[in-house]
């Protein structure tokens, strides 16, 4: 698969919330958001990267937002919790 | 560092069960609802909050659509699921979630999240299955024992009981469930109410103004039922122009529930059940729950209601299956808590209950 492929690298300022992304999303990455797409996370430093590869530009997309939503929430979450 | 430190979070969990009185907070995300619930190990509910995500007038639910109404209502719905609690989120021992069944893209956002929080807050994490959550937040909230369930929602249509450590399935829908007939019958004749995901309530009162029956197909095989030719036959006959929209909607009630009641009460017979639960979403209809009672009763049965939001999808009911499920030993590591969209109900060991 590889017809279209993107790297992302998001960098995170708190340790905690890295190893809850990496941790919450790998299990993820084992079962493609749709046939059409695979991730890879990885750590690299204090960044998250994220690498995409998909058949096309429309599931790399839709693999892309799946993961961003994801990690924004998490990082909301952090948030949250670390307010009490 | 968000977690408790120390012997909380070094002992055993299952010994903490028998020691002191722990809180487990409970995500639902399998559908339309994102739902959390704080709920302790003594079946203290101290939280529940919920936000639906609304389509739009005569529109079903878009898995994408919903996925995304999740991601992004899942903090506010947690911050006010604690400070209703009133806890902190380090008073939290186990975090659970609706692994299944449901939405792929929907279960996967609430998957992210658990996984996340229980990451943060250095706890376990807790699979549940979004069914067997309804029935024990059913018994737990009518005190219903052992009873024969009836699980009727947009997603399910089955007849249940405890059966040597599963909830096994007696009796189910063969194509769509009785929800979704009613729903996509109201939708297409433009019943709906803008204020809920279903156009239930508007279809009730359609229908109680009913007053000649239309015959319409009433197929029940055996111990298991269908509804899309009676859905297929009803929209038929509305768009023949032939018969009042309320005598359609009667005549596609008293059909339904019918057939539901039959297979109950050939279960009822089977199983020998002194009790019926109903619950799920549909359990509000008013005619069903009448029907029940009076078949129940011939049979010296009772039949318990789970009222309100707690019929629905709800997070206190992922909370207690889970302060269920872990307490008994079963347990989830991150690596396998992959969700399962299609996982059913008769797959799960019981491993708590008694019978």
């Amino acid at each position: 698969m590889g017809e279209a492929r993107a790297i992302i690298s998001i960098d995170f300022e708190d340790e905690d919330c890295l190893e809850g992304a990496l941790k919450a999303l790998m299990p993820e990455t084992l079962r493609a958001v749709s046939s059409r797409s695979n991730v890879k996370i990885f750590l690299e430093g204090r960044s998250l990267i994220l690498e995409f590869s998909a058949r096309d530009s429309t599931a790399l997309r839709a693999a892309m937002n799946s993961y961003l939503r994801w990690i924004l929430t998490i990082k909301e979450l952090s948030l949250i919790l670390k307010s009490y | 560092m968000y977690g408790p430190i120390g012997a909380k979070g070094q002992r055993d969990l299952v010994l903490a069960f028998a020691e002191q009185e722990i809180l487990c907070l409970g995500i639902e995300g399998t559908a339309h609802t994102l739902g959390i619930g704080i709920v302790s190990s003594r079946g203290r509910i101290l939280a529940d909050m919920k936000d639906s995500l609304i389509p739009p007038p005569g529109k079903g639910i878009h898995p994408r659509e919903a996925s995304q109404h999740h991601s992004l209502v899942a903090g506010r719905v947690l911050r006010r699921t604690l400070d209703e609690a009133g806890i902190k989120p380090k008073d939290l021992s186990l975090i659970a979630f609706s692994q299944g069944p449901g939405l792929g893209p929907c279960l996967r956002t609430v998957a992210t999240a658990a996984r996340a929080l229980a990451t943060f807050l250095k706890v376990p994490l807790i699979g549940v299955n979004h069914i067997v959550a309804h029935i024990e937040m059913g018994k737990l909230g009518t005190g219903a024992k052992d009873p024969l369930i009836l699980m009727l929602s947009g997603g399910t249509t089955q007849i249940l009981a405890l059966a040597e450590g599963r909830y096994r399935v007696f009796g189910e829908t063969l194509d769509i469930t009785i929800a979704n007939c009613f729903d996509v019958f109201a939708r297409e004749v433009g019943l709906y109410d803008p204020k809920t995901p279903w156009p239930g309530p508007v279809f009730d009162e359609v229908a109680s103004k009913g007053k000649n029956y239309i015959p319409l197909p009433y197929t029940v095989k055996g111990m298991d039922l269908q509804f899309s030719g009676l859905l297929t036959a009803t929209l038929r006959k509305y768009r023949e122009g032939r018969h009042r929209l309320e005598d359609l909607c009667y005549s596609l009630q008293e059909t339904a529930l019918a057939m539901v009641t039959e297979v109950a009460e050939r279960a009822l017979a089977h199983t020998g059940k002194q009790e019926i639960l109903l619950t799920g979403g549909f359990a509000r209809n008013k005619r069903l729950q009448s029907m029940l009672a009076s078949m129940a009763s011939e049979h010296g049965a009772r039949l318990h209601v789970v009222q309100g939001d707690f019929a629905t999808d709800n997070g206190a009911m992922i909370a207690w299956t889970g302060l269920l499920a872990y307490g008994s030993g079963i347990r989830t590591e991150i690596e396998e808590s992959l969700v399962k969209p299609r996982w059913r109900v008769d797959q799960v060991p019981v491993t708590w209950a008694e019978t």
